[in-house]
């Protein structure tokens, strides 16, 4: 199952992009990042999990409401 | 003794309920601190912020929350600003109506940085106060190639004086120069829109007409504004790795844990006011200040300070040959609560010359009663008795 994780800075962010990808259908949440993937160190990450949803898509959506994020990361998570 | 509470200028009491619960609330499900950790009270916490920049945002015409900072109170809102904004060597416009809050680190900044500090007139004219016109105009003549900002207390917190905060945004915008509004005894009795006021800056008390607790103030900035540079810098789970500030808001102006009940408490305040119609407490409070007005005009030896009829929710006035405090200790006494002095604002005192003597102030706001003004009435008809 595909993850996307979108590294953002500030919880203020976290919470305006969740609710703005929340608004938009897409089922998120918003977790803390592993510090060794932020950069900088203490970040959140709005995270979708399956779905279907591809980076593009999401990153239109956080952009045209002007969420600030650092990078957007994928992974494959194994199914159980 | 059943309290009359006429000191809402310095704060509002009683809360509506909603804000003590909220308060409670937030302490005991949404303990954690927000933006730190990523568990349960930790989120509920960042939620209930956010939730609250969106509601202060969307009722001041803001389209950004992340442009809603929280302070403890309108002074570190105003200082947030004036000390950020680079201005030395430049000049500030200020208005006759300013409260220290303004006044005093602009008068820091002139000592240690050289700024240049002018004043534009708002005393004058038949009712006590210049025209809207001649007060945006007072300010065009002011303007000089050096202004760098202008400052507007909305509703003067002395007496019933309100500014064109629209035909002064208006002007700034055409000049290309920032504005501020200290919105402290305007917000939640006067609407105010950031986009269509042309506001760059606003500042405002929690506390007061916005009905929230001690210990909240808002500072919003508008989208096109210059951010200010950080005058306090710490923890704000950002990027802890960097030794710097994040440049970006909220976090790049809030350092250390924010108040979460306070901003609790302060949304709750917001949502009553909306419940509750901003028009309707705006004109429950005129007529009272109207009913106000009449009354201490009738009396004996009474003479009330004017700035503007029926435009506020503020008026001072002094007994002949009472000193102000005597005035208000007898109406503690009666279990009136006013306030006696110069309220942190001395420049609409020389305009009134009670720069020596100070003047009581009566305060209406949201939950005042024509009951309040009747019991005010009785207890100064007693005490300008036996005046001379």
């Amino acid at each position: 199952m595909t993850r996307i994780r979108i590294a953002i800075g500030s919880v203020t962010y976290g919470e305006k992009g969740m609710a703005v990808l929340r608004a938009n259908g897409v089922p998120v949440k918003l977790v803390r990042l592993d510090p060794r993937v932020s950069r900088g160190g203490c970040a959140f990450a709005l995270e979708i999990v399956g779905g279907g949803y591809t980076v593009p898509a999401v990153r239109q959506i956080l952009q045209k409401s002007h969420v600030r994020y650092t990078e957007i990361l994928t992974d494959e998570l194994p199914m159980l | 003794m059943e309290l009359v509470y006429l000191d809402h200028a310095a704060t509002s009491w009683p809360k509506p309920r909603a804000v003590g619960a909220a308060m409670l609330r937030a302490m005991t499900e949404a303990g954690g601190n927000p933006g730190r950790a990523g568990h349960m009270l930790a989120m509920r916490a960042s939620s209930l912020v956010y939730g609250a920049r969106c509601t202060a945002a969307e009722f001041f015409g803001s389209d950004a929350p992340e442009n809603v900072l929280f302070y403890p109170n309108a002074t570190y809102a105003v200082n947030a600003v004036l000390h950020g904004l680079a201005l030395g060597g430049k000049r500030v416009l200020i208005s006759e109506l300013e409260h220290n809050a303004v006044i005093r680190p602009l008068y820091c900044l002139q000592q240690s940085a050289g700024v240049a500090v002018d004043v534009y007139p708002v005393f004058g004219g038949g009712d006590g106060m210049l025209s809207d016109e001649e007060i945006v105009s007072g300010i065009r003549a002011r303007l000089t190639r050096d202004t760098a900002l202008v400052c507007a207390c909305h509703a003067s917190n002395v007496c019933g004086a309100v500014l064109p905060i629209r035909g002064i945004g208006a002007l700034c915008r055409a000049a290309r120069i920032p504005f501020l509004v200290d919105a402290s005894q305007s917000a939640g009795v006067y609407d105010i829109d950031m986009s269509r006021d042309g506001i760059d800056y606003l500042c405002t008390a929690g506390h007061k007409a916005l009905l929230g607790p001690q210990g909240s103030g808002l500072l919003l900035i508008g989208e096109q504004a210059q951010i200010p540079a950080a005058g306090i810098q710490g923890g704000n789970g950002v990027a802890s790795l960097s030794p710097e500030m994040p440049d970006f808001l909220p976090e790049a102006l809030e350092a250390g844990t924010l108040s979460v009940p306070a901003i609790a408490g302060l949304r709750a305040g917001i949502d009553d006011i909306g419940r509750v119609g901003i028009g309707e407490i705006r004109e429950n409070c005129h007529m009272l200040y109207r009913r106000l007005l009449e009354m201490l005009d009738g009396l004996p030896g009474v003479t009330v300070y004017r700035g503007g009829i029926a435009r506020g929710c503020v008026l001072s006035f002094n007994v002949r040959n009472m000193p102000c405090t005597r005035c208000a200790e007898l109406l503690a006494a009666e279990g009136i609560c006013v306030r006696a002095g110069f309220h942190c604002t001395p420049l609409p005192h020389r305009a009134f010359g009670t720069s020596e003597e100070g003047t009581v102030r009566v305060s209406v706001g949201w939950g005042s009663a024509v009951r309040d003004t009747e019991r005010f009435y009785r207890a100064m008809q007693g005490i300008c008795r036996d005046v001379r």
